[in-house]
């Protein structure tokens, strides 16, 4: 039987071709037919927006302006034929280039000629050819001339790791133990190769593509675990070495650029919840608890980023700004799927809030200790002064704001329950004179997002007050954050 | 000067011939480039933002960017106004990063439709509205298909090219994020 989205597929284009219409279509598909037509209908009815053109003075001028800017600035460069095929000899030695070129011809074209090599690239773990076809990406590596070369193609073979994986767990999943052992080796190798590198943008350079390449896989294996709800554990396995190898390269990269290590755990961070809540709204809870697991490392990690940041006064306000910003948009995340999942499941959503509101609190007793001494204020002694909350479970909550409205009572354990107005939303109890979440958070001193640092917008829409500005909750239909209204 | 009026397929050659210059360096064939895309980057921008003046902006940083990486682009097969959406595409999650709070989503767009009667324009106007809210509230990726597919026509094909994903995949993605956005109209409607 043909499936669902193939069908809607096919009605679409008819449809927009003039080759059917609606009711001719849902007749066609007789048994699909409750499915489709509220589908069909709705993606019949989304209308291109009318064309809105830039005005053309403003066209001209942008136009301007970019010239000028791309007159300064540089593209990124690819190497020349003759650099690719160095070997990492120096160009003095040419004729010692020239060398290492033919025999690696002549190997290559002796393998070719039995077409052998070729043959080998479609096979998988178990085929007869398979060691072929590592074999000869044994020996890509070996001649290729560079660090970054080898790490790129390490990252390739990753990916071919990974398919492999994927082909065969649905053949034989016991074979599959040579791919994925294929896979952690390909990671492992690439950073061995990022860390040996001593150039600094080098280095950086390639901890961005690793970091890309890996999230790629991470994405790959969460559409095969969508796909196939029966998915295979193998799958699941290399998502999890997917996921420890970025923890891994966040690390590395906080060593060099802790800010953008930081921006990018918490994109990570956003982007592993909305996956929970798409598991969750599938009524898919397992998956959704394992993508709470990943979410955990890495708000984990980001509270090691944190605390590195500030044990080193190391762009630890930006760090803090970002994080309080962002976590507040998490806690309200976690708190949606809370209410979406049958009781048995919320367990590890409360775990998953828990960690976050330490992680937040991290960042706000600092930030807030902050802002009380620009203010001058006394009370620096104690970051908790007048801000700290009793949870139910006795245990002194320093953040104390009741954390901006999101919990309010949605999820039961540690929700704070001051008396003060500090950020407590509509629901929420909240206590203390913190600052008020998004308050004082100036957009235009965010740093740059995480791709494309040169992209900053450099503006921004920022609303409220300083630390220690006291804004008032504000109903969630306001579609404000709380505290937005803080002089 | 970019001749307009040619056929599609001496358009493509042409086009692949303007980003083979731009490529090499050649700032005043990058020019051409935006004069070529400028509206339809704009355009996407704003439908996403709602806001004119960061709709401007970020247009400017898309081409910028996309100046930087076009090197990059040689190795790839994917169209070149693909590959500019996912450019944007990537520049527009780090805005919204940015953002404070979801009040873009209560922000309307304008259409303007001289020719239909005010109450027809009305309800049509409420209901794209409302469609492109749910397309907004979407996961990344899905509302990425999305918007290549019915609202910037790329065929599957090319989506799935620039996506780095096989067709199959797209036709999935597509009916998760249909159903999907049903849920959110369902609940907005409640």
């Amino acid at each position: 039987m043909e499936k669902i989205e193939n069908i809607l597929n096919i009605c679409i284009k008819d449809i927009k071709a003039g080759k059917a219409t609606l009711s001719e279509c849902l007749e066609r598909y007789p048994s699909k037919r409750n499915d489709l037509e509220p589908l069909l209908k709705l993606a019949l009815n989304i209308e291109k927006p009318p064309a809105i053109n830039l005005d053309d003075h403003y066209k001209q001028a942008i136009r301007s302006r970019l010239l000028q800017q791309i007159q300064t600035t540089s593209q990124s460069k690819f190497k020349s034929i003759t650099d690719r095929f160095s070997f990492g000899i120096p160009p003095q030695l040419a004729w010692a280039r020239v060398a290492v070129l033919v025999v690696v011809i002549i190997i290559f074209v002796s393998m070719m000629a039995g077409g052998t090599v070729y043959a080998s690239q479609d096979s998988l773990p178990g085929d007869m050819l398979y060691p072929v076809k590592t074999g000869t990406e044994d020996a890509r590596l070996l001649i290729a001339g560079s660090n970054s070369a080898k790490v790129d193609l390490n990252m390739k073979f990753a990916n071919t790791r990974i398919i492999e994986i994927n082909e065969i767990a649905t053949r034989d999943e016991n074979k599959s133990d040579l791919a994925l052992e294929g896979y952690r080796g390909n990671l492992d190798a690439a950073r061995r190769q990022i860390l040996k590198t001593s150039d600094t943008s080098v280095l950086l350079g390639l901890l961005d593509r690793a970091m890309e390449q890996v999230h790629k896989q991470m994405i790959f294996c969460d559409d095969i675990i969508d796909t196939n709800p029966a998915f295979s554990m193998p799958i699941k396995e290399a998502n999890g070495i997917a996921v420890n190898e970025q923890l891994e390269l966040l690390k590395m990269l906080a060593q060099h650029d802790i800010l953008q290590a930081a921006q990018i755990n918490l994109g990570i961070m956003q982007n592993r919840l909305q996956r929970a809540g798409v598991q969750a709204d599938s009524n898919q809870y397992q998956t959704m608890q394992d993508v709470l697991l990943q979410y955990q490392q890495f708000n984990q990690l980001g509270e090691q980023i944190l605390q590195s940041a500030q044990t080193a006064n190391n762009n630890s306000s930006e760090i803090e700004q970002l994080s309080l910003q962002a976590l507040d948009v998490y806690l309200e995340m976690l708190n949606s799927i809370y209410q979406h999942v049958p009781q048995e499941y919320r367990k590890n959503i409360e775990v998953s809030r828990q960690m976050t509101l330490q992680f937040e609190t991290q960042a706000r007793n600092r930030y807030q200790h902050q802002g009380d001494s620009a203010q001058g204020s006394n009370t620096q002694s104690s970051d908790n002064s007048g801000g700290s909350a009793t949870g139910p479970d006795g245990q002194s909550n320093p953040a104390g704001q009741g954390n901006n409205g999101n919990t309010g009572s949605e999820i039961p354990v540690s929700q704070s329950t001051g008396d003060s107005t500090g950020n407590g939303g509509p629901e929420g109890s909240g206590s203390g004179p913190g600052p008020g979440s998004g308050d004082g958070i100036d957009p235009t001193a965010t740093p740059e997002p995480p791709q494309g640092s040169e992209d900053s917008p450099g503006k921004g829409t920022g609303e409220g007050s300083g630390p220690g500005g006291t804004g008032e909750g504000q109903t969630p239909s306001d579609g404000k954050k709380s505290g937005a209204a803080g002089s | 000067m970019f001749n307009t009026n040619n056929s599609d397929s001496n358009l493509n050659l042409e086009i692949e011939s303007i980003v083979k210059s731009a490529a090499g360096g050649d700032t005043e064939a990058f020019g051409h480039l935006y004069d070529i895309y400028a509206d339809r980057i704009y355009r996407h921008i704003y439908y996403r933002t709602s806001n004119t003046e960061d709709a401007r902006d970020l247009t400017q940083e898309v081409f910028i960017k996309a100046w930087k990486a076009l090197p990059k682009y040689k190795r790839t097969k994917t169209p070149f106004l693909g590959w500019l959406f996912t450019i944007s595409h990537n520049r527009i999650i780090d805005y919204y990063r940015t953002k404070k709070d979801n009040a873009y989503l209560n922000d309307e767009i304008i259409f303007e439709n001289h020719e239909k009667s005010p109450e027809i324009l009305a309800e049509e106007h409420f209901t794209q509205q409302q469609i492109r809210r749910a397309i907004l509230k979407l996961p990344e990726d899905q509302q990425q298909v999305i918007l290549m597919s019915f609202i910037e026509g790329f065929e599957y094909s090319e989506i799935a090219s620039v996506l780095n994903k096989t067709e199959g995949n797209i036709r999935v993605i597509i009916h998760r994020a249909l159903k999907k956005m049903r849920e959110i109209l369902g609940r907005a409607g409640e």
